[in-house]
């Protein structure tokens, strides 16, 4: 199994939610060990299965396997009972907080991207509850999986590439929504799940580098011709990174040091020296 | 139940994260009816949202979100050796706000702060409570009330210079400033000038403000708030800093101080302070990584016990106080 190169991950905990994503996705199913994954080019799903364990497990595992963490965001999107009744079946809801039940540790996504869907608190319990089972809710909606999701997520990705869509599929009151019914909600959430997936998208083109890869290569070959310790490659790096920050322009060409046999690490720290004063001089 | 409209990033403030125990606050009233529109958001303390790792304080400048929160002690702190106590004893500053509406390139809280989010407490009357009982012990007190943030700016939001002012102006032994960039000092113009309160404006020629000030008052827009402080009779402090190492930034510097020193009535200056660019080396290391927006972090610096100067310091600061000294007597100047 090699790395993954997806940009967004979703993490679902049901075939069924799951279904309706995959289809519009054009997802393609992998053959994997552990769990069911399907992909294209820029989009992985993972069925973690339910509870906030799996989740946490599946999460992991998907991220820890993305080849590009930089350039990555992950997604949860799932069912959720809400203590509301305004809020409808079928109604898609970005959450803004999530509350684990048993710790009580909170956790926030950034929500940094326009969007049409109400925001709301969730609160992730191990087990189904219903309302009149006397549970304590603190937030209005509720879910199985989403802290053990956050919870993993957070590990690796900061809070503005993390997301949640949860979708009303009862209102704490024993209802279980058939097969049919779900991927019927799902299909209908897909423009929001897109809109998310987007907004994501965007983020990470726009986020920018000042060396490029060619420049970081070829940074990392001078190094090793001039025999430089892990600290002075550092240095090397940031010195050119400052150069190009404060000039604009392309690195210097150094050509000329790939013909130097540097013999030592003296030798190698005199042509370093030479090589710094090029770079601030300008 | 609200959702999230703007382009690219949402709106400003968006988001308003409340503590729970913040709700009972007046203070808390105010900031949720100014931003109706606003998803709340109830936490169980600040630093659950305001100290998440790995947020992109960037990102985040450029929409902010709120927090509202209950300081616990301590609310008052010795002033740093890295700010001038222009002559005072017993030097403090409270932050009864966190970070700021502006986006200066050199700003520390940006190596200081996990978020960009702007944090209020909402207990202005705690602080105020802390202040009086160290008055009472120390008998007297110099208290910056703008550092970690730039209080005038948000006055819109909050009237927390007018509280503090309105606090200082009924302690003689207080002597208190208020520092910023803005130009909103109509916002506090009905108040009547108090002596023991300095209203300190920071000043950079136009070419930083514009290159590394971002979202801030052009010079003539805090020169013109400044004329009317000084004659409506406040003590007003010019702080010329940070001055920044740029092309011809000597040049740059010297025509900036006759130009202020032409349009200001200099004998009517409180006092004036300069100081170069400086920086602790962590933050500095931080920003300088992840801010790509600016050149500021990469020209040559040198490394001053902890703390990133230029090599050249002594002599710009020299530069600087020469011209001024042209206008103002050396005992007004602090270096
Ligand atoms: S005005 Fe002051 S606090 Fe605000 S961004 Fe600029 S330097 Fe930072």
């Amino acid at each position: 199994m090699g790395r993954w190169r997806s940009k967004i991950c979703i993490v679902t905990a049901l075939d069924f939610e799951a279904r309706a994503i995959i289809e519009h996705y054009g997802l393609i199913g992998m053959n994997n060990p552990y769990f069911r994954v399907y992909v294209n080019d820029d989009i992985m799903l993972i069925i973690s299965g339910v509870g906030k364990i799996r989740s946490s497990i599946a999460t992991t595992y998907i991220l820890s396997n993305i080849e590009d963490i930089e350039h990555c965001a992950v997604i949860n999107v799932g069912l959720c009972g809400a203590q509301d009744t305004n809020y409808p079946l079928g109604m898609p809801i970005l959450v803004n907080k999530i509350v684990d039940a048993d710790t009580s540790y909170e956790y926030f996504p950034d929500i940094l991207f326009p969007h049409d869907m109400v925001e709301e608190g969730l609160e992730t319990h191990q087990v189904r509850i219903s309302i009149d089972g006397g549970s304590h809710i603190g937030e209005k909606l509720v879910d199985m999986e989403a802290s053990g999701f956050f919870e993993s997520a957070s590990t690796f990705l900061p809070p503005h590439r993390l997301s949640c869509i949860k979708v009303v599929s009862d209102h704490l009151d024993g209802y279980i929504p058939k097969k049919n019914e779900v991927i019927g909600m799902m299909q209908e959430t897909i423009p929001y799940i897109d809109c998310v997936c987007r907004a994501m998208l965007k983020d990470m083109e726009t986020s920018t580098t000042v060396l490029d890869e060619d420049e970081s290569a070829y940074l990392g070959k001078l190094a090793r011709c001039l025999r430089l310790t892990v600290s002075q490659a550092h240095e090397l790096y940031d010195i050119a990174f400052k150069y190009k920050l404060r000039t604009g322009e392309k690195l210097p060409p150094f050509d000329y040091i790939f013909d130097i046999k540097v013999s030592s690490k003296e030798e190698g720290k005199r042509e370093f020296e030479k090589l710094k004063r090029i770079f601030w001089s300008r | 139940m609200k959702s999230s409209r703007g382009y690219f990033g949402v709106d400003r403030f968006s988001h308003i994260y409340v503590e729970e125990r913040a709700f009972e606050y007046d203070t808390t009233a105010i900031v949720l009816k100014r931003f109706k529109d606003a998803n709340i958001i109830p936490i169980s303390h600040y630093k659950n949202v305001f100290n998440r790792p790995r947020q992109n304080f960037w990102l985040q400048k450029d929409h902010p979100n709120i927090i509202l929160a209950v300081k616990d002690e301590p609310f008052l702190y010795k002033g740093p050796d890295i700010c001038e106590n222009f002559g005072n004893r017993h030097f403090y500053y409270a932050s009864t706000i966190l970070n700021c509406i502006y986006d200066c390139h050199y700003c520390y809280l940006q190596g200081m702060y996990q978020s960009a989010n702007i944090v209020i407490f909402v207990n202005i009357e705690d602080f105020f409570e802390a202040v009086d009982r160290e008055l009472s012990f120390l008998g007297s007190m110099y208290l910056c009330t703008s550092y970690d943030t730039d209080l005038l700016a948000l006055e819109g939001i909050l009237p927390y210079s007018r509280k503090w002012i309105e606090f200082a102006g009924r302690r003689e032994d207080l002597l208190m400033e208020i520092r910023t960039k803005s130009s909103n000092y109509e916002r506090i113009r009905d108040l009547a000038p108090h002596p023991n309160v300095i209203l300190a404006w920071t000043l950079s020629p136009n070419e930083i403000i514009q290159a590394y000030e971002k979202g801030t008052p052009s010079l003539d827009a805090r020169i013109r708030a400044i004329h009317r402080a000084i004659y409506d009779g406040w003590k007003v402090r010019l702080s010329l800093e940070p001055i920044i190492e740029v092309k011809d930034w000597e040049q740059i510097y010297i025509s900036f101080i006759d130009t202020i020193c032409t349009l200001l009535p200099m004998d009517r200056i409180y006092d004036v302070n300069i100081g170069v660019f400086r920086m602790n080396k962590e933050y500095f290391k931080r920003i300088s990584k992840n801010r790509l927006d600016t050149d500021i972090f990469s020209y040559p610096v040198e490394m001053d016990d902890g703390v990133v100067c230029y090599g050249d310091e002594g002599n710009m600061k020299e530069v600087v106080a020469r011209e001024l000294f042209k206008y103002l007597p050396g005992r007004k100047i602090y270096i």
